[in-house]
C-alpha cells in the first residue's frame, strides 16, 4: 500500500485524475500493481523510480496505450478505464513519449498543426490548410513555447533528436490538455536545456491551469520544480509525499534516492 | 460413386494438393522467416519448376529426370534474385514486395515469349490406381504425397541436424547475433532463398501432371500460399505445412458438394475470416508483449 | 499553376492527333484516374492494397448495369459505378484496415480474387470472359455527341479527370488530408492526438475505392464494353506500378506514371512484344537504385512539395 506523507499543497482543489487499484500484468509479470494516485487540479506532479519500476507502463495506462489488467481510471469524475487512447485525448489527457513518435514526412508545423486542428472538431475535407488562421496561431504559440519555432518548415524527421522531444512537448501543448503527462522530456538534453524546459513548463502550467505528471531521473530537478512526488518501485507505489518528506522517507532512501 | 467413396477420394484430393502447397509456402515461410522478404515472385518460381520440368521431359523423356533437374534450376535462379535484387533491400517490407513483383513480371512474361501462351499438359508419369481406404486412388498422387512428405521430412533434417541449417536457424533468431558468431549472414540468406526457390520448383514440377502447365499458373496458387504462410504464422515452418494440409483437405471436402470454383471461394472466405481475426497466425509462436 | 498549364495544353492537344490518337488519350486518362484513386490508400493513407482491380471493374460493372438496366445516360452510369465501388469499399474497407501491412495486403488480394472467381463463374451475369457490351451512348442521355468519338471520349475523360484532380489536391492540402498523412507516418501520434485511426483508413479506403470505381466507370461509357477480365490481378499489379513510378508523393504522379508506361508500351509494342519484361525490370531498378524514392514514398507526400 502507498504511504502518503502529507497533505497536497494549496488547500482543496478538484482532483483531475484518480486511479484505483490500478495494475497491469504482462503474461507472468506484474509491472504495476495497486496503484492508487490522485492527480489534483493544477499540481505539478513527478514520477520517480527505479528503472523498471513501472513509470511508463503508469503513464501508458494512463493515457490508454496500454489497458488495464485490474481497477479503474476517472478523469474529472469519469470513470474513463475502458476509454481507447485517442478518445483520452480528445478529452484533454495529453502524453509525450519516451521513444519520440511523430510524423516524419510532415514538417514540424504540420506535425503540431495535427494536434492544434482538434479544435475543429472533424476535420474538414475540402477546406485549405492556409484558411484556418485560429488553428495556424495556436500552432506557432506552441512552437514558441517549446522553443523550436525556427525549425517549423522542416520535415519533422530531419530535426535533431533532442528537438524532437521538445515537437512532442509542443504536439501535446496544442492539443490544449487537461492533463499532461510527459515520460522523461528530458532525456538526452543537456542539464541547460533541460532545466529551460522544465521552468518554462511550470510557466505554461501556471498560465493555463495545467495538471502535470512528469517521469523524470534527474533528482535535482525534481526536488526543485515539483510538487508533489510519488515514488514507484517494483510497480508499486513505494512513498508518495512533497519533496522534503520524500527525501526524509528511509524506505525511499533505501531503494533509490541518490540520482540515476 | 457413393457417398463416402466420395468423400475419401476428395479427402486425399486434398491431403495430396495440400502437400504440394505445404511445400510451396514452406518455401516462402523460410524466405519470409529469414529475410522479412514477400516474395511475390514465389508462385512464378513454382511455374517456372514446371515449365522447366516440361521441357526437360520433352528432352529427355524421363520424368524422375525433371524431378531432379527443375527444383536445382529453380534454386540457383533463386539464389541469384537474392543475391542481385534482395540482397541492396533486405528488411524493407514494401521494397521486397515492389522487388519481388518486378521480378514476377519479367519471370512470367519472359516465359510467355519463349514457352508461349498456350496450356501445355504433362503426362502422368506413374500410371495407375491403386486401393486404398476401399478407394481406387491414382498412384502418381500417391507418390506425390509421399514425395512431398520426404521432401519435408528432408528440409526438417537439414534444419536440424546439418551446420548450414544450424546457421540458418541462427540467422532466423538473431541476424546480429549470427553475424557476431561469425556465421556468413549473406551466404545464409542466398541459401535460404535458394532452398525456398527449389522447394517452390519442386511443388511446380510435382503439380505439372496434375494440373495444366501454363505461364500464368503461378497467380493461381500465390493468394493461397500467401494466406497459409500468414495464417500459419508469419515464419512458422510448422504452422505453413499444417495449415496447408488442413486447408487442402477442408477445400477438398467442400468440392463434394459445390464445384471447384465454389470450393476455391469458400476456402479463401474463410482464410480471409481466420487472417482477420487472428492477424497474427494461429501457430505463432507468442509474441513478446510490449 | 503548373496544373493549370497542363490542363491547357491537354485541351488543345487534340489538334495534333488523330482519331488513335484520341482514343489512346481518353485511355490513359481512365487509368490515370484509376491510379490517382489507388493513392488515395497508398500515398495518402500508407496502406499497400493488391486488390484495387475490384473497385474498377466493379464501378465498371455498376455502370453496365445501369445502361442495360436503368437507363441510357452516362451520367447516371458514373454515379452507379461509384456507388458500387462505394459500396464494395465500405464493406471490405471496414474489415481490412484492421489489419496492418502484409496482412493487408494479403487480404485485398484476397478479396480481388474471390470477385474475379465469381466474375468467371458467373457468366450470365457478367459475361465472362467476352463480357458485356452495350450500343454507344450520347454524352446527355439521348441527345448530344456519340462518346464512341475518341474526340468525345477525350473530353470527357479529361474534364473528369480534371475534376476529381481538383478535389484530390484539396484534399491533400486539408485538415482531413492532413489526418491521413500522419496516420500512414505514425499511427501513435495520430491515435495521441486524439484520431480514431481505424476510422480514418476506413475513409480512406471507402474515397479510393470510389475514385478507382468512376474511373472504372468512366471505361465502361467510353468503350461501351466490359468484362471479366477488368477483375484480373494484373489490374491490381498495374495501379502499384504506375504509381511507383510515377511517383506516390504527389496527387498527380500515378497519373503521370500511368501516361508513361501506357505510353512508353505502345511505342515500343512493334518491337518488344512483352513489355511487361522491361516494366519489371525498372521496377527493380528503381528499387535497387532509388530505394529511398520508394520508401520515401511514406514519406514523400507533404505539403509545399509535391509538382501542382
Amino acid at each position: 500500500m502507498a504511504v502518503v506523507v502529507g497533505r497536497p499543497a494549496g488547500g482543496v482543489s478538484e482532483v483531475v485524475v484518480a486511479t484505483r487499484g490500478l495494475g497491469r500484468r504482462f503474461g507472468g509479470l506484474q509491472a504495476v500493481k495497486d496503484v492508487g494516485l490522485m492527480l489534483h487540479d493544477g499540481e505539478l506532479r513527478a514520477l520517480i523510480g527505479p528503472n523498471g519500476a513501472g513509470k511508463t507502463t503508469l503513464i501508458n495506462l494512463l493515457s490508454g496505450l496500454t489497458p488495464a489488467s485490474s481497477g479503474g481510471i476517472w478523469f474529472r469524475g469519469e470513470d474513463i478505464t475502458a476509454w481507447p487512447a485517442a478518445r483520452r485525448a480528445r478529452a484533454g489527457i495529453a502524453r509525450t513519449m519516451q521513444v519520440t513518435a511523430i510524423c516524419p514526412s510532415l514538417t514540424v508545423f504540420e506535425n503540431v498543426w495535427l494536434s492544434a486542428q482538434r479544435s475543429l472538431g472533424r476535420p474538414p475535407a475540402l477546406a485549405s490548410r492556409s484558411r484556418l488562421p485560429g488553428v495556424a496561431e495556436r500552432s506557432r504559440e506552441c512552437l514558441e513555447l517549446a522553443g523550436i519555432e525556427a525549425h517549423a518548415d522542416e520535415p519533422a524527421g530531419s530535426i535533431g533528436h533532442g528537438n524532437q522531444r521538445l515537437l512532442e512537448i509542443a504536439i501535446a501543448l496544442a492539443l490544449k490538455p487537461r492533463v499532461l503527462l510527459l515520460d522523461e522530456p528530458t532525456a538526452g538534453m543537456s542539464v541547460k536545456e533541460s532545466w529551460e524546459i522544465v521552468k518554462r513548463l511550470r510557466e505554461i502550467r501556471d498560465r493555463d491551469r495545467l495538471t502535470v505528471l512528469i517521469v523524470e531521473h534527474d533528482m535535482e530537478i525534481v526536488m526543485e520544480l515539483a510538487e508533489r512526488i510519488t515514488v514507484l518501485h517494483l510497480g508499486q507505489t513505494l512513498a508518495e509525499g512533497s519533496p522534503d518528506e520524500v527525501a526524509r522517507n528511509t524506505e525511499v532512501q533505501r531503494v533509490y534516492l541518490g540520482g540515476r | 460413386m457413393d457417398l463416402t467413396t466420395l468423400v475419401l477420394f476428395q479427402l486425399l484430393n486434398g491431403l495430396v494438393w495440400g502437400l504440394v502447397i505445404a511445400l510451396i509456402a514452406l518455401g516462402l515461410a523460410l524466405i519470409f522467416g529469414i529475410m522479412e522478404v514477400i516474395n511475390v515472385a514465389h508462385g512464378s518460381l513454382y511455374m517456372l519448376g514446371a515449365v522447366i520440368a516440361w521441357y526437360v521431359l520433352g528432352a529427355t523423356g524421363s520424368f524422375a529426370a525433371a524431378v531432379l533437374i527443375a527444383p536445382v534450376c529453380v534454386g540457383a535462379l533463386s539464389m541469384a534474385m537474392e543475391r542481385v535484387v534482395l540482397r541492396p533491400i533486405e528488411n524493407e517490407k514494401v521494397l521486397t514486395i515492389i522487388a519481388t513483383t518486378g521480378v514476377m513480371l519479367v519471370l512470367q512474361h519472359s516465359v510467355l515469349a519463349t514457352f508461349g501462351g498456350d496450356i501445355q499438359r504433362v503426362p502422368s508419369p506413374v500410371p495407375g490406381a491403386v486401393k486404398i481406404l476401399g478407394v481406387h486412388y491414382p498412384l502418381y498422387r500417391l507418390a506425390v504425397a509421399m514425395t512431398s512428405v520426404a521432401a519435408i521430412a528432408g528440409l526438417w533434417l537439414f534444419l536440424s541436424k546439418t551446420r548450414y541449417g544450424l546457421w540458418l536457424r541462427a540467422v532466423r533468431q538473431d541476424g546480429k547475433m549470427a553475424t557476431a558468431l561469425g556465421i556468413p549472414v549473406g551466404r545464409v540468406y542466398m541459401l535460404a532463398v535458394g532452398l525456398g526457390g527449389l522447394l517452390a520448383g519442386l511443388g511446380g514440377v510435382l503439380a505439372a501432371p496434375i494440373v495444366v502447365v501454363q505461364y500464368q499458373m503461378g497467380f493461381d496458387i500465390l493468394a493461397t500460399v500467401f494466406i497459409v504462410v500468414v495464417i500459419g504464422g508469419f515464419g512458422s515452418l510448422f504452422g505453413a505445412a499444417a495449415t496447408a494440409v488442413l486447408l487442402g483437405m477442408m477445400e477438398g471436402l467442400i468440392t463434394v458438394v459445390a464445384t471447384p470454383t465454389w470450393a476455391r471461394i469458400a476456402s479463401l472466405a474463410v482464410m480471409g475470416a481466420i487472417l482477420l481475426a487472428r492477424p497474427d497466425g494461429i501457430f505463432r509462436r507468442r509474441a513478446i508483449a510490449r | 499553376m503548373r496544373a493549370g498549364l497542363l490542363l491547357l495544353g491537354l485541351v488543345l492537344l487534340p489538334a495534333g492527333l488523330n482519331r488513335f490518337g484520341h482514343f489512346f488519350a481518353a485511355e490513359i486518362f481512365t487509368w490515370a484516374l484509376y491510379a490517382m484513386g489507388f493513392n488515395i490508400c497508398f500515398g495518402m493513407a500508407g496502406m499497400l492494397s493488391f486488390g484495387h482491380a475490384a473497385f474498377f471493374a466493379s464501378g465498371a460493372y455498376g455502370a453496365t448495369f445501369a445502361v442495360l438496366y436503368l437507363v441510357r445516360d452516362p451520367w447516371v452510369a458514373l454515379a452507379a459505378a461509384m456507388v458500387a465501388a462505394t459500396a464494395l469499399a465500405i464493406l471490405v474497407g471496414f474489415f481490412a484496415v484492421r489489419v496492418v501491412s502484409h496482412s493487408f495486403v494479403i487480404i485485398t488480394i484476397t478479396f480481388s480474387l474471390v470477385l474475379l472467381l465469381l466474375a468467371h463463374s458467373q457468366k450470365d451475369v457478367t459475361g465472362g470472359d467476352d463480357g458485356l457490351l452495350f450500343p454507344p451512348l450520347a454524352l446527355f442521355a439521348g441527345a448530344g455527341p456519340s462518346l464512341a468519338t475518341p474526340l468525345v471520349a477525350y473530353y470527357t475523360a479529361l474534364a473528369i479527370l480534371a475534376v476529381a484532380y481538383v478535389l484530390l489536391w484539396r484534399l491533400s492540402r486539408s485538415p482531413l488530408g492532413l489526418v491521413l498523412q500522419a496516420v500512414r507516418d505514425s499511427e501513435r501520434r495520430a491515435t495521441l492526438a486524439g484520431y480514431d485511426v481505424q476510422r480514418y483508413r476506413w475513409l480512406a479506403f471507402v474515397l479510393s475505392g470510389s475514385v478507382a470505381g468512376l474511373a472504372g466507370g468512366v471505361y465502361a461509357i467510353t468503350h461501351a464494353q466490359v468484362n471479366a477480365q477488368l477483375f484480373d490481378v494484373t489490374v491490381s499489379v498495374d495501379a502499384v506500378i504506375w504509381t511507383l513510378i510515377g511517383g506516390a508523393g504527389s496527387v498527380l504522379g500515378p497519373a503521370i506514371g500511368a501516361a508513361l508506361i501506357l505510353a512508353f508500351t505502345n511505342a515500343v509494342s512493334d518491337w518488344i512484344v512483352y513489355t511487361q519484361i522491361p516494366v519489371g525490370i525498372l521496377l527493380i531498378l528503381i528499387v535497387i537504385f532509388w530505394p529511398r524514392g520508394l520508401s520515401g514514398v511514406w514519406r514523400s507526400w507533404s505539403a509545399g512539395r509535391p509538382a501542382a
